[in-house]
């Protein structure tokens, strides 16, 4: 059973201006056996906190506790925690079965040991040979792939028996083709492992894709912590909101008025469910992902009129910018629904998937 | 009309487009000087080498020229024996073991320092690199003096004449101090190129200082090691700086070989002899360098990947 807990954990470092904060009073409990994504944007504090449960950095303050014990001053070597970095960190000048041996080699296991478990894992990774495909066990890592190289770092990190798994943008060193298919692959190893793990990412595709649970950082904070569904359906503030999906989603400002929002010249009906609790307010944001719209040649009610400018196209969709009065609002239609270019469309956000933020924050 | 060729041959065999006359006539006074400086004088040691020739006296005007005499002389002569393992002990001692290891423990310990303490350790370790070898000569003999020298007075013992009691030890101790800082600069250069996603690795799977070292770091810049053993080993070999510290007393206690070649040749006037010990001095740098050379290209042939696709 390995649980992590982080409690008020601060990272600072020294600066000619003073210092940056990575990490700002951070506590969050990762449950075992869960598959855990860190997502922000590059200088959000997610890599530094990877590295603290790592034992690479050490924390201003605060406490970091794996399984039951305080690991806060444990060194890295000794906190049964195995990482994966982003350049796989193979060792050049061993073969790939001394690489997968490493962690049995430092710890002095016995060599025919070691040649037991290399075989176990390079099995478990699809390392060894079939009858159609050769085995990789000899060859150095300058000899292999992308994605050969991932499972030789994989398997080595298996070897090792940790109890927690720490993945650095596990994908972003493959190419487009190789990621997805490497995606599926972490997947089931994470599931049949059962090993709790945890990864970092700044895609927000992988994510979604690959998590349990997901935190969304920010500026050494986190914004919003929950599973995909509630992530990606629910963003708690306008910066996870805009940082989720692949296309970003609509943050229209506007005022409420007599229970109607009013935003872009177009008086929209307000989320579901929040009808009579809406109480006027100055200043709102509308928020639609372009997906969640019904766009019609013909006049909706209540809906966005605007203007076809950009049609992009996404493979069985396409994405529209239209300009509703000045204001841009994208909206995704299905391949056979192409409007002509500068035609006038009616596009109307379902009153399910809308948002609706305050301050920034959600309201409704 | 336009012509895109060179008309005196194709762009390859001619990049600058002057020809071959304009070519040779531009670096004619660098070939010039050259050979002047340093073709003839090499050849003439070679020449002198099998001659009596002598600073002063008859054999100064007439040198007879005695074939390989002088080679059988100096190859029996314990004193170059004596020279040359004194020579074998400075460069061990002094470079591969002092400058070479110290060089890396600064470096290593290093690695991770920032601002002006690390500013501040490069700077002095330079500074005894940078100064001038008679200046940083006559430091140390002022250091080292017996009667008001600042050794003595730091460690309390009046009246010891260090460069006296322990010539090589000094010679060794001080050619450590003057050469580190070279060994030093090219191993830090050399450990920023060592991944450090591969040194957190071996540190997570509980890699221990010297594992890291052993597994990591070492297999990374072998190349740089034997480089700089090299360098050093040749610099220190062919080193005359001690000279101007014991000129190479007492008693031949710290004569190392370029001080034996200098006593032998100008102090002693015997030319002839002085030339051949030299050509013996140069075979064995030669040998020195093909053995390193050779060390390096071991590990470039004995790690080229078989290309596979994937």
């Amino acid at each position: 059973m390995t649980q992590i807990r982080t409690a008020d954990l601060t990272k600072t470092f020294a600066d000619a201006g003073g210092g940056v904060t990575a990490l700002d009073a951070l506590t969050l409990t990762i449950e075992d056996g869960e598959f855990f994504a860190l997502l922000g944007p590059s200088g959000c504090g997610k890599t530094t906190l990877l590295r603290t449960l790592a034992g690479l950095e050490t924390p201003s303050s605060g406490a970091v506790y794996i399984g039951e014990a305080d690991m806060t001053r444990t060194p890295a070597g000794k906190r049964g925690v195995a990482m994966v970095f982003q350049d796989y960190a193979l060792f050049p000048h061993m073969t790939v079965t001394e690489n997968i041996a490493y962690p049995l080699r430092v710890r002095g296991v016995p060599k025919a040991q070691q040649r037991e478990a290399v075989l176990a894992a390079a099995a478990d990774l699809g390392l060894t040979g079939t009858d159609t495909t050769v085995g990789l066990l000899d060859r150095r890592p300058e000899a292999l792939s992308g994605g050969q190289q991932q499972r030789v770092a994989l398997a080595r990190a298996t070897a090792a028996k940790p109890s927690v798994f720490l993945f650095d943008e596990p994908l972003s060193n493959l190419d487009a083709r190789l990621r997805l298919e490497a995606r599926t692959f972490l997947k089931r190893l994470q599931r049949e492992l059962a090993v709790t793990t945890v990864f970092v990412t700044h895609d927000q595709a992988e994510a979604l894709a690959l998590a349990d649970r997901i935190a969304v950082m920010q500026s050494g904070r986190i914004r919003q912590l929950g599973t995909p569904r509630e992530v990606y359906r629910r963003p708690a503030n306008t910066f996870v909101a805009s940082f989720i999906g692949s296309t970003p989603m609509n943050l229209l400002e506007g005022v409420v008025r007599d229970g109607r929002v009013l935003v872009a010249d177009s008086e929209i009906a307000p989320p579901d469910g929040t009808g009579e609790r809406l109480a006027e307010r100055a200043a709102v944001v509308l928020g639609a992902r372009p997906e969640y719209f019904r766009v019609s040649p013909d006049p909706l009610d209540g809906a966005f009129r605007g203007t076809v400018e950009v049609a992009e196209n996404l493979g069985s969709s396409l994405l529209l910018t239209l300009d509703v009065s000045g204001t841009a609002v994208q909206v995704v239609v299905a391949e056979e629904d192409e409007p002509e270019p500068r035609a006038t469309v009616w596009a109307l956000p379902r009153a399910d998937r809308t948002l609706l933020y305050a301050d920034g924050e959600l309201v409704g | 009309m336009a012509r895109t060729a060179s008309p005196r041959g194709t762009d390859t065999e001619d990049p600058a487009g002057l020809g071959r006359a304009r070519a040779a006539a531009i670096s004619a006074p660098a070939l010039l000087i050259i050979a002047a400086f340093l073709v003839f004088p090499a050849l003439w040691t070679l020449y002198l080498g099998t001659t009596d020739y002598r600073l002063t006296g008859f054999a100064a005007r007439h040198p007879r020229g005695v074939g390989l005499q002088n080679y059988t002389n100096v190859i029996q002569d314990p004193d170059f024996h004596h020279s040359l393992w004194l020579t074998v002990e400075y460069v061990l001692f002094s470079a591969v073991l002092g400058q070479a290891l110290l060089g890396f423990v600064i470096a290593w310990m290093l690695r991770d320092t920032r601002g002006w303490l690390k500013r501040l350790i490069e700077a002095l370790v330079l500074l005894a690199w940078i100064l001038p070898s008679s200046v940083v000569a006559f430091l140390w003999v002022a250091m080292l003096d017996r009667g008001s020298g600042t050794l003595n007075a730091l460690l309390n013992t009046p009246g010891t004449a260090w460069a006296i009691e322990h010539p090589m030890a000094v010679i060794v101790v001080f050619n450590i101090w003057r050469g580190t800082a070279f060994s030093m600069l090219l191993y830090s250069a050399a450990l920023t190129g060592v991944p450090p996603s591969q040194l957190a690795t071996a540190r997570m799977f509980g890699a221990n200082s010297w594992q890291q070292l052993r597994d990591v770091v070492f297999p990374h810049i072998r190349g740089h090691i034997l480089t700089n053993l090299l360098l050093i080993s040749l610099w220190t070999f062919n080193d005359f700086t001690p000279y101007q510290i014991t000129a190479g007393g007492p008693d031949g206690k710290s004569e190392i070989l370029p001080v034996y070649i200098y006593q032998t040749a100008l102090f002693d006037g015997q030319m002839g002899l002085g030339a051949a010990i030299s050509l013996l001095m140069l075979l064995i740098n030669l040998v020195v360098a093909l053995v390193y050379l050779r060390l390096l290209r071991e590990r470039r042939g004995g790690r080229k990947p078989e290309r596979v696709a994937p």
